[in-house]
């Protein structure tokens, strides 16, 4: 997953008020809005981060006017950057954003708001179509090429689930229990146009995202987007006598244990810096700057 | 580098604490973000974004616009 830098926050901020850089870094605190940046990512999936930047810059207010706006947009650049989109009713956003500048709505209710209204992006984009893998995508055009057979418009979740039990070979195909893959796949160019995705599996897609970076592995696979299908409450796709518990188990099985997510480096530096501290104080200090720096995607500013 | 004893820490810094950079350095990291918020403003796809987001939330932007 990808995170924003404080670079893109003050360029939104730019934007909006129309003050020049120099000026505008004069006046932001850019010390808690680098903090909040740092705290928006992994182990976070995308819609908690954009939760923890919507709430945060309300609740910090950095400008004397577009405070809320710069909210909105900056968790929506971190969305998009992602491959995912929102969709906001405006009466409704606006009495949320209101609620938390008055302190009444914490980062957990706007989480739970904003889970409803994420969806992978479509056409496919971002960095969840840039983490797919090649078993994913051939599950993805498994069903497609089933969706234009059934004279469809758009992808179904029971076209996603049989494209990855015909994918068979990666993580999904073996929790299902394919035998095989289907031979035309490996054939298939990647990537052709798709026929448009159904809502429904456009969240299948962006729950399998969050399963992904959940376990803190970057890529998204074709068990990943299983986990989606079933997280999405598509159980009913599943046949009758597959007990979707099971699948789960299975699946999480053959994905592997969870892994370090991002901010490995920062971590890696602090306990560095804790060795150091009782031999060389200043040199523990610089280590735990460059770590700070690590944290809000600073460091190769310096 | 660290802060001389008694030189107050510079606000340019991250998460919760305040950077102990010495000040040409804090200096070169402002200079660096001012930098790159520019060619971040300049950047096409930045700026794509950033028009596709304006229009697709344009009328909730108003509200909030006019509420300022």
């Amino acid at each position: 997953m990808r995170r924003l830098d404080l670079a893109d926050l003050v360029a939104i901020a730019a934007e909006l008020t129309e003050i020049e850089t120099p000026k505008l870094l004069e006046t932001l605190a850019t010390t808690p809005l680098a903090g909040l940046l740092a705290e928006a990512g992994p182990p976070l999936p995308p819609h908690e981060a954009a939760a923890v930047l919507l709430t945060g810059i309300v609740q910090l207010d950095p400008l004397p006017a577009g405070t809320r706006r710069l909210a909105l947009l900056t968790a929506l650049r971190l969305l998009a950057v992602n491959g995912l989109v929102a969709t906001f009713d405006p009466r409704p956003t606006r009495r949320l954003l209101g609620d938390i500048a008055a302190g009444n709505t914490d980062v957990a209710a706007v989480t739970a708001w904003l889970d409803t209204r994420v969806t992978a992006a479509d056409p496919l984009g971002g960095a969840l179509r840039d983490l797919l893998t090649p078993d994913a995508w051939a599950a993805i055009e498994l069903a497609a090429a089933r969706a234009r057979r059934h004279g469809r418009q758009l992808i179904t979740d029971v076209d996603l689930l049989l494209g990855l039990f015909g994918q068979g070979t990666g993580p999904a195909g073996q929790a299902l229990g394919a035998t095989d893959g289907l031979e035309a796949v490996a054939s298939w160019p990647l990537r052709p146009p798709l026929p448009a995705f159904e809502p429904e599996v456009r969240k299948v897609l962006e729950l399998g995202m969050r399963a992904a970076v959940r376990l803190g592995h970057g890529e998204i696979n074709g068990g990943h987007l299983l986990l989606g299908l079933l997280d999405g409450g598509h159980r009913g796709a599943l046949p009758g006598d597959v007990d979707p518990g099971q699948v789960r188990r299975r699946v999480l099985d053959l994905l592997g244990p969870p892994t370090a997510a991002g901010g490995e480096v920062a971590q890696r530096l602090d306990r560095l810096a804790g060795w150091l501290r009782a031999t060389d104080p200043e040199a523990a200090a610089e280590l735990e700057d460059v770590a700070d720096l690590h944290r809000a995607g600073l460091d190769r500013l310096v | 580098m660290v802060e001389a004893p008694g030189q107050a820490p510079l606000t340019t810094g991250t998460k919760n604490s305040p950077l102990r950079l010495a000040p040409e350095r804090a200096d070169r990291l402002r200079e660096a973000l001012a930098r790159s918020v520019d060619e971040r403003r300049r950047d096409p796809e930045f700026r794509r974004l950033l028009d596709d987001h304006r229009t697709r939330h344009a009328e909730v932007l108003q509200l909030l616009a006019d509420d300022d």
